[in-house]
């Protein structure tokens, strides 16, 4: 089958590799329709992540039809369409029972490793590095999915695969995102990054009460987008200072909730900004926090701080004072994908949202490796890319 | 196992440390420790019975029973294989198994059992050690002891919590990649 495989920084590659098979009773093998190339891909692509193995097989964002179960499978069929979360959880264990799918115990078999790294390390991802087990991904024809009784939301027969298909990632995560904010109706929330995540964020805001969304960035296209869902957009190239503008329009009170949807690889103006990109350049840390610092400077007294945005490994200079002062609240992780997609399916079906307004770019499989390096160049506007197989 | 009376209670919410006596002076770590979201009774069935040891240990192919201590345990992985016998050298009835390979006087692998505050399961402790005295140990078994014990031990617990909350071991080993299709070439 043809599989979009990892082969080093900057390079991506269509290979021909073997199909997968049931390795596990609670596998099944589905024949994907739709994948998609994520935010979060970027990271891999850019060498931010460690534990990557040259051929690795990409993709966490899939959807397709099963076309074989193993023996433990009860709740899915043969010929059932569903999308794929990109966390995958055993449905067993303590965190699972308490819908925490993506700290799940039991589907990482680098557990180990993992544990290394953050001490209690959480679910096993689809395409995304060792640490996190090792799993090929979906940006191929075929994808294996452990435990699919837990990790898969099965759809109508019907339904486009692109209404759907972002159940699996940035609709959760960004719902998951306005949940963790804490927004009480009539709230003002303002989110870094207008990404696709950013952009689900901004609807769910809405969708969760919020009266005003304050969306950041710096590609106008991207504002533009949010301005479209009802957000007011800054472009932070624009203005003189971000917390100023923010406490302009807030009226000196800041953000009742502040989101940063950005992550490790911030692409801020400031100071600090700078000094992040060339300490990563050189080794000295891992990730570049600037959006999390405005995030955390910018809210309001008792607001909460919720971070989508992934970070992996040592921040600095985090205004830590700052957050005790105003007694915030900070609220991140990964998404527990499992726990939204029902009834976030449920709110696409009653025309709520249709999620696939953020998709720019349709190719096949062939052209993968190519809008992987324009996504990560930023050419043709290439917002989100959709893979049909 | 028997229903507990009240003593036997007490003595399950105390996780016996695992006595020293039993491992080499090189093997002196803190044991590896997991929670296993299942009652310690149910736990410690699947334990005491050897011929569920393949289900959860890395390399370890087979084992037999021979009779209530002993049994003979087959390891095999990558193309490589060993055979010993194993016997049970210590047992506190819900709490405590240790286990050695039979004339392999330093072979040895222990768990200690306890029942886990507000119901939630079971905390396993592991400690296994092989003999120093004959030099690193190497191959299948390495899978099993490793050359950090603690590190082999936490790795096969994890295994077995797993195994025993699910029902299968996670695993990755025979799926596709980009790589086989350079081995070919």
């Amino acid at each position: 089958m043809k599989a979009l495989c990892w082969e080093g920084k900057h390079n991506v590659k269509m290979k021909e590799v073997a199909q997968p098979r049931i390795l596990n009773p609670s596998d099944a093998i589905i024949k994907v329709t739709t994948a998609a190339i994520c935010g979060s891909d970027l990271h891999l692509y850019d060498g931010y992540i460690p534990s990557m193995e040259k051929g690795d097989i990409l993709g966490h964002e899939t959807m397709g039809e099963i076309v074989e179960v193993g023996p433990n499978v009860k709740r899915v069929k043969v010929g059932d369409k569903i999308v794929i979360p990109f966390d995958i959880a055993c449905g067993h264990c303590s965190h699972c029972g308490d819908e925490e799918y993506s700290l799940c115990e039991n589907t990482n078999p680098n557990a180990a490793l993992g544990d290394t790294l953050y001490d209690h390390g959480g679910a096993a991802l689809f395409g995304y590095s060792h640490i996190y087990g090792g799993y090929a991904g979906g940006q191929a024809e075929y994808i294996r999915v452990p435990h699919v009784d837990t990790n898969s939301l099965v759809v109508p027969q019907g339904i486009e695969d692109e209404k759907v298909l972002f159940l699996s990632d940035i609709f959760p995560t960004g719902y998951m995102a306005a949940v963790n904010a804490n927004i009480k109706p009539g709230d003002t929330v303002a989110v870094w990054g207008c990404g696709p995540v950013g952009q689900m964020v901004i609807k769910s805001c809405f969708m969760l009460g919020a009266e005003r969304v304050i969306a950041i960035d710096e590609y106008e296209g991207r504002l533009n987008l949010a301005r479209q869902s009802g957000a007011i957009g800054i472009n932070f190239a624009d203005v003189e200072g971000i917390l100023d503008e923010l406490n302009y329009l807030t009226g000196g009170v800041g953000p009742d909730s502040c989101i940063d949807a950005v992550g490790l690889e911030a692409h801020g103006h400031t100071v600090t900004a700078t000094i992040d990109r060339v300490k990563a350049a050189a080794g000295l840390a891992t990730d570049r926090p600037d959006a999390l610092r405005q995030a955390i400077q910018a809210c309001k007294k008792g607001g909460t701080v919720s971070i989508p945005g992934v970070y992996g490994g040592l921040l600095d200079k985090i205004p830590f004072g700052a957050a005790f002062g105003k007694a915030l609240t900070l609220k991140m992780g990964q998404t527990h994908t499992q726990k939204y997609m029902k009834p976030l399916l449920d709110r696409i079906m009653n025309d709520e949202i249709d999620p696939s307004f953020v998709i720019t770019h349709r190719v096949d499989i062939t052209k993968g490796p190519e809008m992987y390096d324009k996504f990560h160049k930023q050419k043709d506007d290439v917002f989100k890319v959709v893979i049909k197989m | 196992m028997a229903k507990t009376d009240s003593l036997r209670e007490s003595e399950l919410q105390v996780r016996k440390p695992i006595p020293s006596k039993y491992f080499n002076e090189d093997s002196s770590f803190h044991p590896a420790s997991v929670l296993i979201s299942k009652p310690i009774e149910e736990v410690w069935a699947f334990l005491r019975d050897m011929t569920n040891m393949p289900k959860f240990i890395r390399g370890l192919a087979s084992v037999q029973v021979l009779d209530d201590k002993r049994s003979h345990w087959v390891f095999d992985h990558q193309g490589q294989h060993h055979e010993n016998d194993s016997e049970i050298i210590a047992e506190e009835m819900g709490s405590l198994l240790v286990w050695g390979a039979v004339g392999e006087k330093n072979q040895v692998g222990a768990v200690s059992l306890e029942r886990a505050p507000g119901g939630r399961g079971t905390f396993v402790s592991m400690r296994t050690s092989t003999d120093h005295e004959k030099g690193k140990v190497t191959g299948v078994l390495a899978w099993y002891f490793g050359g950090d014990p603690k590190s082999a031990s936490y790795i096969n617990l994890r295994r077995l919590k797993a195994y025993m909350e699910t029902g299968e071991v996670p695993t990755v080993e025979g799926q596709p990649n980009g790589r086989e299709q350079e081995l070919k070439h």
